[in-house]
């Protein structure tokens, strides 16, 4: 549209007019801000009385604070038309004479410059200031009515309060643990049992779920990211570990005496490690000691260790080498013991893949658990939930317990690795519901030998052990650190050091299977329980807080 | 005709020596004074009601007076014929004793012509003003004649004895350039009225200006600049008389039966430009349109059957238009 020109003198006059003209759009649209953040503000008080609304103050602040500028701004850039300056001034009095003469800029006429005298006189009389620029009744009612409704609605009670209470409990539960996932970040700088690589790569999934948990919202994701790292973390090691059981299978395999040791190894085969270390044991021990391989044995077990990274496996290697160099220095007999640590070294190294990490698990385990205790959730419910369905499963844990009797009188030394149980049957009915409850029991039957030796005498033990199946949904699995490495009774058998005897070891396995710390919620609920009523008796605590404690069990119980 | 400067800037002080004068002889009625005045300026004629014996004949006696027009009163009544308005020609003998035919120039031969009782005279007499008032000419016989200029109308109606009455049609009453109410005088103007009238010697209102003075007023009127707005304004007043109009209010749909037709609009424009010369303006304001808009349109609003039996009368309506009307 091409711009109408305006004659110089008339435009001049006009200048006050237009620079009030544009401090009244300023103060409208200001208004008009403010009424529009009110409102907003208002829509989210409403909202959040069926919506919890984190920080809603804040919100409400930050939206209103940017509406109010953003209209300012405006109401500061809206240049007022000349057609409009025109109109204001006349409607203060001027009685049309600047928009005629605005209209008839380009005319040079008797009644156009007369017209446009009078105009321009007019408009040298005029005070601008006579352009009202104050707000309207009106607005100054929506401001006050809308203030009015935000203050009734702050006072109302919110029921969405404790909501958003729980929610800033798990934010800061979530925040706590994220601190702790980077302690525990630094702190496998020092973990000797992992290589560069390995922790590079927990450090990876470590630092996003970091990440992912600063941006989840909710508790069920949370947990869900947690969930999903300790699979990563956990197949990860798995990995990680039969990599370095191939190494140290092949390391092994090199030497001569360790030959068929490195084969069962290589292929994780815990019975054939426990029958080669056997092997080895009577290589070192009795009536027919070699010399020759015990010089062999020591020095390939001197060999391999010195090639593997600082861990415990390669200190207990260095123990056995330098037991069975003192063994054939000195005569003295420590070669067995100390082959029998390796061996639960190597064993456990078998069972228990991700053994390495257990204080990032146990860390991973307990987050769920603390996120879900500050969302006001139970963990146990959250897991029956996920399950959601019937699963059977194998009566597959027991305890043991091993016995063994004393050799007769040969003062030999014996001991019964672990307890240890074995499943033979097991039976399982169960239910489950596709809520968050389910049930279902189970039975299952362990039985395990454990025998000690010692020379010069013979000691036996049985470990027998009968275990509570479970027999319903699959439970949360929850770390009981107590139970790390076996899940039975250590059975000593006492004896006096002596070269006679027979001595025979059964090793009847691990009872759990593979047990890698973590083990079904279900198990050890009843010996928590156990502990907290005993605990109850013998405490000073309140009747009351004794009742809040078995009620809590009972509940968990149902 | 070149207008001069000089008549521009006296224009207003020459109206009021004129309502000044008017007024020595006419008490109050300052406003149809004015309005009158304003149709005489615009060329048009002007409708007075009002009710006997308030001095509407007087007022165009003085008008006439003072504007040193010429004056002629036509009282109309049932019998009125006609030719007894516009003229005749009768049959006359010249100084050889021949017969002919000769004009004889009835009442309307006039610069200004009071046509009192405009609707006691039959639909036929009314009609043969018609062409007096718009074209200001008459045709009798197949001859057509110009009637003197400047060249103005005023009839009047009773609005209380109605019987035995012939209301104008639409048709005529859209001739009349303004419809003037002539209200009851107040109690201090009867006063001033009956001591006027009835004591001493009344005051005799001098000549201020002649037929040529308002024929130049009149062209000076004509050229007054009007704004866009101004004018948009006037029309979309006129359109909002239109119940079939989208610039139609409520009340106009609901009272009108008919809206205005465009010569309101003309006739807004042109006493709009008068009322602001008057008002010592160089320019057409949205309170000249909204002044001359009740004279101009009252005669111009026909009212339905539901805006009659409810009382409404055209100025109601107008006032709800024009308050609904944003400029």
């Amino acid at each position: 549209m091409m711009k109408r020109y305006v004659d110089p003198e008339l435009n001049k006059v006009l200048a006050p007019v237009r620079r009030r003209l544009i401090l009244k759009s300023t103060i409208r649209m200001a208004a008009l801000g403010l009424i529009a953040a009110l409102m907003q503000g208002l829509i989210w008080l409403i909202v959040s009385f069926f919506i919890p609304i984190f920080a809603i103050e804040i919100k409400m602040a930050v939206t209103g604070g940017l509406i109010f500028i953003i209209a300012c701004l405006v109401g500061l850039m809206m240049k007022p038309s000349m057609a409009k300056i025109a109109r204001e001034a006349d409607r203060q009095g001027l009685e049309e004479r600047v928009l005629t003469a605005w209209e008839l800029s380009g005319r040079d006429d008797v009644f156009a410059r007369l017209q446009r005298q009078d105009a321009i006189e007019k408009l040298h009389s005029f005070d601008p200031k006579s352009i009202d620029i104050r707000i309207s009744k009106e607005k100054w009612i929506a401001m006050g009515s809308l203030v009015l409704a935000m203050v009734i609605s702050f006072l109302l009670p919110n029921p969405q309060d404790h909501a958003i209470q729980q929610q800033l409990q798990m934010k800061n539960t979530i925040k706590e643990e994220i601190e702790k996932l980077e302690e525990v970040e630094k702190e496998l700088a020092d973990d000797v049992e992992l290589t560069d690589e390995e922790r590079e790569e927990i450090q990876k999934v470590l630092q996003e779920l970091a990440q992912k948990l600063k941006e989840i919202r909710g508790y069920r994701e949370a947990i869900k990211e947690v969930t999903k790292s300790e699979e990563k973390l956990v197949n990860m090691l798995r990995k990680a570990q039969e990599s370095r059981m191939a190494d140290l299978g092949e390391k092994l395999s090199r030497q001569e005496v360790t030959q068929s040791l490195g084969q069962m190894v290589r292929e994780m085969d815990e019975q054939g490690i426990m029958e080669e270390m056997e092997k080895l044991k009577e290589m070192v021990q009795g009536e027919k000691i070699d010399r020759e391989v015990m010089e062999a044995l020591q020095k390939a077990l001197e060999e391999v260790a010195e090639q593997l990274p600082d861990s415990n496996l390669k200190s207990s290697m260095m123990e056995a080498a330098d037991a069975i160099a003192a063994d054939l220095s000195t005569g003295s007999e420590l070669s067995a013991r100390a082959l029998e640590a390796l061996e639960g070294q190597l064993t456990q190294m078998v069972q228990n893949p991700v053994s390495v990490s257990g204080n990032i698990m146990y860390m991973l385990q307990n987050m769920k658990g603390k996120i879900a205790q500050a969302a006001g959730q139970d963990i146990s419910n959250l897991a029956w939930a996920e399950a959601g369905q019937q699963n059977n499963r194998d009566g597959d844990s027991g305890k043991g317990n091993g016995n063994s009797s004393d050799a007769e009188n040969n003062g030999g030394q014996g001991s019964s690795v672990t307890g240890n149980q074995e499943s033979q049957s097991s039976s399982g009915s169960g239910s489950g519901g596709e809520g968050n409850s389910a049930s279902g029991e189970g039975q299952g039957n362990s039985n395990g030998n454990g025998s000690g030796g010692g020379i010069g005498g013979t000691s036996t033990g049985d470990g027998q052990g009968s275990g509570i199946g479970s027999g319903h949904v699959q439970y949360e699995k929850i770390y009981d650190p107590q139970r790390l490495g076996d899940g039975g009774e250590i059975s000593q058998v006492s004896g006096n050091p002596g070269n006679e005897g027979d001595s025979e070891q059964i090793n009847a396995g691990q009872g759990i299977g593979s047990f890698d710390g973590f083990i079904p919620y279900n198990e050890v609920f009843g010996e928590y329980k156990s502990h907290a009523m005993q605990n109850l008796e013998r405490m000073d605590v309140p009747p009351n807080m004794r009742e809040l404690v078995k009620n809590y069990f009972s509940s968990l119980e149902e | 005709m070149e207008i001069r400067e000089e008549a521009i800037r006296t224009f207003s002080e020459k109206i009021e020596a004129m309502e000044k004068e008017i007024g020595r002889e006419i008490i109050g009625q300052k406003e149809i004074i004015r309005q009158v005045l304003i149709t005489i300026l615009a060329g048009g004629n002007a409708l007075l009601e009002g009710v006997p014996g308030l001095g509407k004949t007087r007022l165009i006696r003085t008008i006439g007076h003072v504007l040193d027009l010429k004056f002629n009163r036509i009282q109309f009544t049932p019998d009125l014929m006609p030719a007894d308005v516009v003229g005749t020609n009768i049959v006359t003998r010249d100084e050889a004793g021949n017969s002919r035919f000769e004009f004889q120039p009835g009442p309307v031969f006039s610069n200004i012509v009071l046509a009192d009782e405009i609707n006691r005279a039959t639909p036929k007499t009314q009609s043969a003003m018609l062409e007096a008032m718009q074209e200001h000419t008459v045709t009798v016989g197949g001859v057509t004649r110009k009637l003197p200029e400047p060249y103005f109308v005023l009839a009047t109606q009773n609005p209380l004895e109605q019987e035995g009455t012939y209301p104008l049609p639409e048709a005529q009453l859209d001739r009349f350039f303004f419809k003037l109410m002539v209200n009851f005088p107040s109690l201090e103007e009867l006063h001033e009225i009956v001591n006027l009238t009835t004591s001493g010697e009344e005051q005799k209102a001098q000549k201020v200006t002649d037929g040529a003075g308002i024929l130049e007023l009149r062209a000076i009127a004509r050229e007054v600049p009007i704004a866009r707005g101004v004018q948009d304004y006037a029309l979309r007043l006129v359109l909002a008389t239109h119940p079939e109009s989208e610039e139609a209010p409520g009340v106009t749909k609901k009272y009108v039966r008919y809206g205005s037709s465009p010569r309101g609009a003309q006739a807004i424009i042109s006493a709009a430009r008068i009322r602001a010369l008057m008002e010592g303006r160089y320019n057409v304001s949205f309170q000249d349109i909204r002044y001359v808009a009740y004279p101009a349109l009252r005669h111009r609003l026909f009212l339905n059957f539901e805006g009659i039996a409810e009382g409404r009368t055209p100025d109601d309506v107008l006032q709800e238009i024009i308050e609904g009307l944003s400029e």
